[in-house]
């Protein structure tokens, strides 16, 4: 009787990871497709339409445009989430408040937010360029990094930077050698996320973003038509994310463990 | 207080200070603008600054705003409910029959995929599968359960409410998870009968499914992307706003988006007053 269940839980859990994945490996499939179907059959592997997407200058520069604006999120996010993930190895009066006013940023309903950052924009009469997206990257972000950060405190934390003090040395050494290590792992996982959100970010982006990202492009260039080129940058979207993801998943396994006790 | 602890209380708040800095200006700041804007007098290609009740008076007797509301929030919760049925098996399997860590944080990192990559592509995989010409009406016809290919898979709500179970299973998953792997393993001997094994189970997850529906609800309903991508003639909440700031008719989008903010707020609150999400925490 419980074999029986556990099996009809396997097969299950199987099937919900087919719903998931299913999608995305056949979409992989048809941008190597060497007609313009999206649809069965497939007729034979090519490379015809990564190279109408890597030919299509409007879509090299969004990319360009997705990378320069994600790398300098991360850069800044990783900053501000790391020193606000450390006040919080102490409590303190107001931290629950500000953790939660931080996570507003995940909450919200992006459109909403959006609209509120062009009217601010708008406001001051600043004219919306690439760097206008900044803001609502690392509001998007933030929150995430912080969340990851604080899931890895541990009261022994306190208790190894106290020793180390004990034991004579400086405030800054305790902080290079026995605090920022603890973290470390959060840090470069919470890092990898923010690239990751920034990088596919569409509705937070959408009225405060001019040039398109690589989000904005595709999603207006399949307002017009659906073809495997667009599969194609999909496809590269979704390797991209894929290894981004595992390689945060590697270096977040102790916060993982942690979470699953 | 010692002047010890209130140094060192001092240096949180310094280290907290630039995120709320910029959470402050780029956060809150904006979404005040919203609530102020939405008491404003629209005028072409903007407002001014005469304060007005118009747009709410607009929200609240326009007929097409109130369909669209309604479908919304539908929508939002068959997508909450068919997520919660979905991933409670998958949680509880995760949680009680898998021993592995790796097998089990590696699942989890797999049900994030479809949430980790843009909406525009994250849609747009479904067409082969749902197209009149994809592999499920292919399927129904070679068995010959349909005579010709069904055309309500793509472009119609069922895809839209598909797309997003996909895109958030793992926020549902995630949150039942964690609470399931708290509950003592000797509770599961005590329970002697399915009705009492599934009492503990529905009680002690109460938390987890709190947050999992809240996720789920708040993302379905804001999302304009995946119904304008693969929902056909429907209109969603989030359309509605973008179609008014695109027409720059901003005190409606403004007003729209208050009503949208109000809904979510209501829902979350009371989500978590009613689940007592605090319980997971501790």
């Amino acid at each position: 009787m419980a074999d029986i269940s556990k099996y009809a839980l396997v097969v299950y859990a199987g099937a919900i990871g087919g719903f998931v994945y299913a999608p995305i490996s056949t979409m992989v499939l048809f941008s190597f497709n060497s007609s313009s179907r999206t649809v069965p059959p497939f007729d034979g592997p090519s490379l015809n339409w990564y190279n109408a997407a890597l030919g299509s200058a409007g879509i090299v520069d969004a990319f360009t445009r997705s990378l320069v604006l994600g790398v300098v999120t991360t850069a800044l996010a990783t900053a501000l989430f790391t020193l606000a993930g450390l006040a919080y190895r102490r409590s303190f009066r107001g931290g629950s408040f500000f953790f939660y006013l931080i996570a507003v940023g995940i909450i919200m309903p992006g459109i909403t937010y959006s609209l509120g950052l062009e009217l601010f924009y708008g406001n001051l009469g600043i004219p919306i360029s690439l760097w206008t997206a900044l803001p609502a990257h690392l509001i998007w972000t933030i929150p995430w990094g912080l969340i990851l950060v604080r899931a890895t405190i541990d009261p022994n934390m306190l208790v190894y930077e106290d020793a180390a003090r004990t034991l004579g040395a400086s405030e800054a050494k305790v902080m290079r050698h026995v605090t920022l290590p603890l973290f470390l792992p959060a840090i470069i996982g919470g890092a990898l996320f923010a690239f990751t959100l920034s990088f596919t970010d569409l509705v937070r982006s959408i009225f405060v973003t001019f040039p398109d990202t690589l989000p904005l492009e595709i999603y207006s260039l399949s307002q017009l038509r659906v073809a495997p080129d667009i599969f194609a940058v999909g496809s590269m979207i979704v390797i991209v994310s894929i290894g981004l993801l595992l390689l945060a998943s590697y270096f977040l396994r102790g916060t993982l463990r942690r979470l699953s006790l | 207080m010692s002047s010890e602890q209130g140094s060192k209380n001092l240096g949180s708040y310094l280290l907290v200070a630039p995120t709320l800095v910029v959470v402050v200006v780029f956060l809150v700041l904006p979404l005040l603008l919203v609530l102020r804007v939405s008491f404003l007098h629209h005028v072409p290609l903007g407002y001014t600054n005469q304060p007005t009740l118009e747009n709410y008076g607009f929200v609240f007797t326009n007929e097409g705003v109130r369909n669209t509301l309604a479908f919304t929030l539908e929508t939002a919760s068959i997508v909450t409910a068919v997520s919660l049925l979905l991933a409670y098996p998958v949680a509880y399997f995760l949680a009680r029959k898998v021993k592995s860590f790796t097998l089990k944080t590696g699942f989890l990192v797999f049900l994030l995929i479809p949430f980790w990559i843009d909406f525009t592509t994250r849609s747009l995989a479904w067409i082969p599968w749902l197209g009149t010409q994809g592999i499920i009406n292919d399927a129904l016809l070679a068995i010959g359960a349909i005579n010709q290919p069904a055309t309500i898979f793509l472009y119609s709500s069922f895809a839209m409410d598909l797309v997003m179970v996909q895109a958030y299973t793992l926020f549902m998953v995630a949150p039942l998870f964690i609470s399931m792997s708290k509950i003592d393993p000797i509770l599961y001997e005590a329970a002697q009968t399915l009705r009492t094994f599934l009492h503990i189970n529905l009680r002690l997850t109460l938390p987890g499914m709190g947050i999992g529906c809240v996720f789920v609800f708040l993302s379905s309903l804001a999302d304009f992307a995946t119904p304008k991508l693969i929902g056909g003639l429907v209109t969603s909440i989030g359309e509605l706003i973008k179609d008014n700031v695109t027409f720059i008719n901003l005190p409606n989008a403004s007003a729209i988006s208050a009503l949208v903010v109000v809904i979510a707020l209501a829902v979350l609150v009371l989500t978590f007053r009613l689940t007592h999400v605090e319980q997971i925490f501790e």
